[in-house]
């Protein structure tokens, strides 16, 4: 076997169109995983400079009353990955800016897509999209003819007749192919590591470990493929044609078509439906700037209860902070309702588009290098979830000084110094490590596994029948 | 007829053809015989006007009016007539006849392939089902199609089991009687003894003997053949 | 003649006799159909959001024209509303801006899914609030795309003439009988030449019964439509003139698809993908820190203005305020003024908003000067731009929002400095500035 991945590989530095190729993906490659690297650095530094420039307003904040500072507010920026250079997932399309403030849940906005024409329907120029729709179509091409090739040339029969069994022929040639891709993966890891090194961390070990495989995978079921195919139909054309209609269908057409699907099977409520079921729920909470409704008298008389006192002007606290704080806590409860289901749809949707890969599993490979470089929905979610978390402790922090920082009811002037401002936590959000979601990824494994596993069989089946 | 004088061609410096003259009048089968590489395809690549000679010159006229005949009025027939593998006889019949201007209803196309010998039977099923003689034989219905008056074959029989040859042989004799010129190069000495009515020996782009085939017995040519080969 | 003819009708033959080719076609015609469906659908959604916004708006003013016919100033638990202040019953007044979806959205969605089409008007709305966010949708769908007829026309239909025309001299190259071609028809240029102007009949005809069905489905027949006939009719020849030199120029079928393929993908995938990086690379993704800025800190600076401030500033932004009732009052009215501030805010947002523009505008540019050596990105955005859903599509629309936004303030300032009384008649002169449609 090993004798005849020698001899394949010197057969590809004899082809004067192999080595060409190969130089040119290697340049290639180098050169967008490095200009991706740069290009990730400089956006991570424009989200670092809004960042500060935003907490510094915040730090520099006069003494002011702490609920007009839950207005003013604060604004989350979205961090992208070190790993977004090689797969941008759908940091293109997401906002990236959301407003943390009191009373309301904002939407993220200000998404790239939304910031100019369209460019590209494919995405930027990134190693995801070599890897995911230029190097699986060169391996279709050295690989369809490879076998057949070897048939018509009756090389094939020698190779047997010289005591070589048709499927360590077989094999040997979808590995030494595989190799080829293997080279062009861990060129481009390579290159991210040595450019980045001040931010590998295991989590990016782990992560580029992740992409490796999904892609090492991957391109090995696509070679299995295209060799079975031109096993089964004993024709160049034949086996070609296929391959690449395989490949169109895996890569363009179903994810298309599976996303759609999904979003029939699971259907989103439109923004107006979703905002008005909200705030019809929401009206059902405390007002906190309306001194009427039933549930304010509770809270009042609850208040007054634990403080012993007969009146709002007795209390030793603000009672306005309080009301506040509870209007704040049903806006809360009310958003995990809301929101909670939306975000379970969503799931639903990911899970089915992830069963999918059975089908395709193209489908597979893209969520898990999505997955891996950190820019997909699971990771898009956590910093949703993870800014609303810091919202209500941000809001939280505000409303209980304003109720307990030393004002008294009625005090609307009262004033928290700068120094209160300053000590109020900053948001700074960290990527989740990968094993702490790996979970969310176990069915795109399992499903390439599969289908490693299934064409593997498939070839193993018919190199078994096979006439030459 | 066809008429080649003084042809030279090279490739890179190699000589393929080396001041070829030849001439095959109307109603005569002649035979090329050579080794690989001798310059056979050579030389029917440049009647067919695949090819430009380095110097000499080629006529191929039509032998009722001495005009110069148009290279898609030539029949053509080359070692594997190829087909559409998808479509029947009588299709590819109809296609190739269309291609080159002609059409034809299915009656005359039916004639046509009956004529070249192939069954009635055969004329509707898949070319991908035929045997090589059996597409052969569109083939020269092709070339029939279009009231060819020169034929020109490349290795026609290279292939064809002896029945199927004869057959070829059989035919080619009748167009030949009809007034065609026919030049058919091949390896196969016996095949070019008994169709053709000159034979010529090519080596190294040279045509270094010419005889009638009447003259010799199939040994004879396999002798004068072989000797001229190593020498 | 009739040769050429006979060529171009035999294909219908060669192409009926390729299961892989009819299978595609079939399978390409049903992706079209799909996709028009689902833009319907789209289509349908949007209108129906619309139907509803605009009953919900319907409904909040009638609220507030019932108030007047029956003497109350608000509703009854807010007794500090009066809606025969100019304020209160401008403020009240939420109205909607709607970007209607063109008729001929279902045959390009284009980036309507990146945009929000309606927003809730108040006199401290500005068209970059996070309540013009775009519809709720799955992120991971957005970047796979939709099953848009744009996108299939695009994208996949070379994809599909690939298929179509991949063995066009390459079947007869492999199996070694383009030599008899040639002699039968005495050069292949031509021959190659009619068979590929079949599966261009063929697609164009397609293509355009689809443009028309949508058309006829949605009462369509202008200008736009026929633009975009043109357009997609230009685009196949995009593909077949190259595709024309790929058949006759290689050896074989193999090497025609491949070079077909590469072609593909350096004009679908690798020149956007390349300019795509390269104008994110220069202008990349904006944080807005301009615009948070001027919602935010520069707007609770407004808040912390002195009434002589605020007034110094409205004169500035309107100056013949100086005519009305309160600017002729030598004692500043405080409510007044801080009642009309909103208007320096939307001052300071205009401003602000007009430098995002700019930027976005540069890296359009920037985008434009691409489409010489990036036409799949030409051909994608002049799509859109017919079917009203391209960035300049969204920006106009942002811009009818400011327009509307800044009549409502006008009105407002106006009115409160002038001292007005609103009742039923003057309400309803109210609406026609403040709503859409009148």
């Amino acid at each position: 076997m090993k004798e005849i991945i020698i001899n394949e590989w010197v057969g590809y530095f004899i082809n004067k169109l192999f080595v060409f190729l190969g130089v040119f993906f290697i340049f290639f490659l180098s050169l967008v995983t490095f200009l991706g690297i740069i290009q990730n650095d400089k956006i991570q530094n424009e989200q670092k400079l809004a960042h500060e420039h935003i907490r510094a307003q915040w730090d520099g904040m006069e003494a002011s009353n702490p609920h007009s500072a839950a207005h003013y507010g604060t604004y989350a920026f979205k961090p992208i990955s070190v790993l977004n250079s090689i797969d941008e997932g759908i940091s293109s399309v997401t906002g990236n800016v959301l407003r943390l403030e009191g009373h309301r849940q904002n939407d993220i906005v200000f998404s790239e897509a939304s910031q100019s024409l369209i460019i590209s329907k494919f995405g930027k120029l990134n190693p995801s999209l070599i890897f995911q729709f230029i190097i699986p179509l060169l391996l279709i091409f050295f690989s369809f003819n490879t076998y057949i090739s070897e048939r018509q040339t009756g090389r094939l029969k020698l190779m047997l007749v010289q005591g070589a069994s048709l499927r360590k022929i077989i094999f040997s040639k979808v590995l030494s192919i595989w190799f080829i891709g293997l080279l062009l993966l861990l060129l481009t890891l390579f290159i991210q590591i040595i450019f980045n090194s001040d931010n590998i961390n295991s989590d990016v070990i782990i992560r580029l470990s992740v992409l490796f495989l999904s892609y090492a995978f991957y391109y090995f079921i696509l070679i299995n493929i295209t060799i079975l195919l031109s096993v089964i139909f004993k024709s160049s054309t034949a086996a070609l044609s296929l391959t690449v209609l395989t490949w169109v269908f895996w890569t363009i057409f179903f994810p298309t078509i599976m996303g759609n699907t999904t979003e029939k099977l699971s259907p989103l409520p439109t923004r107006i439906e979703f905002k008005e079921a909200m705030s019809e729920d929401r009206s059902k909470g405390i007002d906190g700037h309306n001194p009427r409704g039933e549930r304010r008298d509770a809270l009042e008389k609850a208040t007054l209860e634990r403080y012993n006192v007969d009146k709002l002007e007795d209390l030793p606290i603000n009672f306005s902070g309080i009301v506040m704080q509870e209007d704040e806590e049903y806006g809360n409860m009310v958003w995990d309702k809301h929101f909670g289901n939306l975000y379970i749809q969503l799931e639903k949707q990911k899970n089915n588009y992830q069963l999918s890969g059975f089908i395709n599993p193209f489908a597979a490979l893209q969520n898990l290098s999505m997955g891996s470089a950190g820019s997909d929905m699971y990771h898009h979610l956590d910093f949703l979830n993870k800014s609303e978390s810091y919202r209500r402790v941000f809001i939280k922090t505000l409303n209980d000084e304003y109720a307990f920082g030393g004002s008294k009811t009625g005090e609307r002037g009262w004033k928290a110094s700068n120094e209160f401002f300053r000590s109020v936590k900053d948001f700074n959000y960290e990527l989740p490590t990968f094993l702490s979601f790996y979970t969310k990824y176990l069915i795109d494994i399992i499903i390439l596994l599969f289908w490693v596993f299934f064409t593997s069989i498939l070839v193993y089946f018919f190199t078994r029948k096979i006439t030459v | 007829m066809i008429k080649l004088q003084n042809i030279s061609k090279s490739f890179k410096n190699e000589k393929a053809l080396d001041n070829l003259s030849l001439s095959v009048n109307s109603g005569e089968i002649y035979g090329l015989l050579g080794a690989n590489g001798a310059g056979k395809s050579t030389t029917l690549n440049l009647l067919l006007g695949f090819l430009d000679s380095d110097s000499g010159s080629i006529e191929i006229t039509n032998s009722k009016d001495q005009q110069a005949i148009a290279r898609d009025k030539i029949g053509y027939i080359p070692e594997n007539v190829n087909l559409y593998p998808y479509l029947s006889g009588i299709e590819n019949l109809d296609y190739f006849c269309k291609i080159s201007g002609l059409s034809f209803n299915s009656q005359k196309l039916k004639d046509l392939l009956n004529e070249c010998g192939l069954e009635d039977g055969s004329h509707n099923k898949k070319t991908s089902e035929y045997s090589k003689g059996m597409r052969q034989k569109v083939g020269i219905a092709i070339a029939l199609a279009k009231n060819a008056n020169i034929y020109l074959l490349d290795e026609p029989a290279s292939g064809l089991d002896p029945m199927a040859s004869n057959e070829l042989s059989v035919i080619l004799k009748k167009l030949s009687s009809q007034g065609a010129t026919i030049l058919m190069a091949s390896h196969d000495l016996f095949r070019v003894r008994e169709t053709c009515d000159k034979i010529g020996i090519l080596k190294q782009g040279c045509l270094i003997k010419e005889m009638l085939s009447k003259d010799v017995t199939s040994n004879e040519l396999e002798e004068v053949y072989l000797n001229f080969m190593q020498s | 003649m009739i040769r050429y003819l006979n060529i171009f009708l035999f294909e219908f033959k060669h192409f009926r006799k390729s299961k892989t080719k009819v299978i595609s076609y079939l399978v390409f015609i049903l992706a079209c159909a799909f996709s028009l469906f689902n833009g319907f659908e789209l289509q349908k959604k949007h209108l129906n959001t619309i139907d509803n916004i605009q009953i919900n708006e319907d409904e909040s003013i009638s609220e507030i024209i019932t108030w007047y016919e029956n003497g109350e100033k608000g509703p009854k638990d807010r007794s500090w509303i009066d809606v025969t202040n100019p304020y209160w019953s401008i403020r009240y007044s939420s109205t909607y801006m709607i970007k209607e979806p063109s008729k001929l959205l279902p045959l390009g969605i284009g980036q309507s899914e990146q945009y929000g089409y309606y927003q809730k008007l108040s006199i401290w709305s500005s068209p970059f609030d996070s309540d013009i966010a775009e519809e709720i949708t799955n992120y991971e769908r957005l970047i796979n795309g939709n099953i848009d007829f744009s996108f299939l026309i695009l994208f996949l239909l070379p994809l599909l003439l690939i298929i179509l025309t991949f063995n066009i001299n390459g079947l007869e190259k492999d199996l070694k009988f383009n030599n008899l071609i040639s002699i039968q028809v005495g050069g292949s240029k031509k021959w190659i030449f009619y068979r590929l102007l079949f599966y261009t009949f063929l697609v164009t005809t397609t293509i355009n019964c689809m443009i028309f069905s949508v058309a006829f489905i949605n009462n369509v027949f202008n200008q736009e439509l026929l633009h975009l006939i043109l357009l997609s009719n230009l685009y196949i020849l995009i593909f077949i003139v190259p595709f024309y030199f790929i058949i006759k120029s290689s050896d074989g079928s193999t090497s025609i698809a491949f070079k077909m393929i590469s072609l593909w993908l350096l004009l679908c995938v690798l020149i956007p993908g390349t300019a795509h990086q390269y104008a994110n690379f220069k202008y990349p993704v904006n944080y807005m820190t301009d615009f948070l800025d001027a919602n935010r800190k520069e707007t609770y600076d407004v808040f912390k203005y002195s009434k002589e401030e605020l007034n110094t500033r409205l004169l500035e932004i309107y100056p013949n305020l100086n005519s009305t009732y309160h600017a002729r009052d030598t004692s500043v009215n405080r409510t007044v003024v801080r009642n009309t501030m909103s208007a320096i805010v939307n001052k300071l947002n205009t401003n602000a908003i007009g430098k995002i523009e700019q930027q976005n505008n540069l890296k359009n540019n920037l985008i434009v000067s691409t489409y010489w050596y990036n036409p799949v990105s030409y051909f994608q955005n002049k799509w859109n731009a017919i079917t009203c859903s391209d960035y300049h599509a969204y920006s106009k629309f942002r811009n009818d929002i400011q327009r509307k936004i800044d009549d409502r303030l006008e009105l407002l300032v106006f009115e409160c400095w002038d001292n007005k009384t609103v009742d039923l008649k003057k309400y309803n002169s109210y609406l026609k500035t403040l709503r859409q449609s009148n």
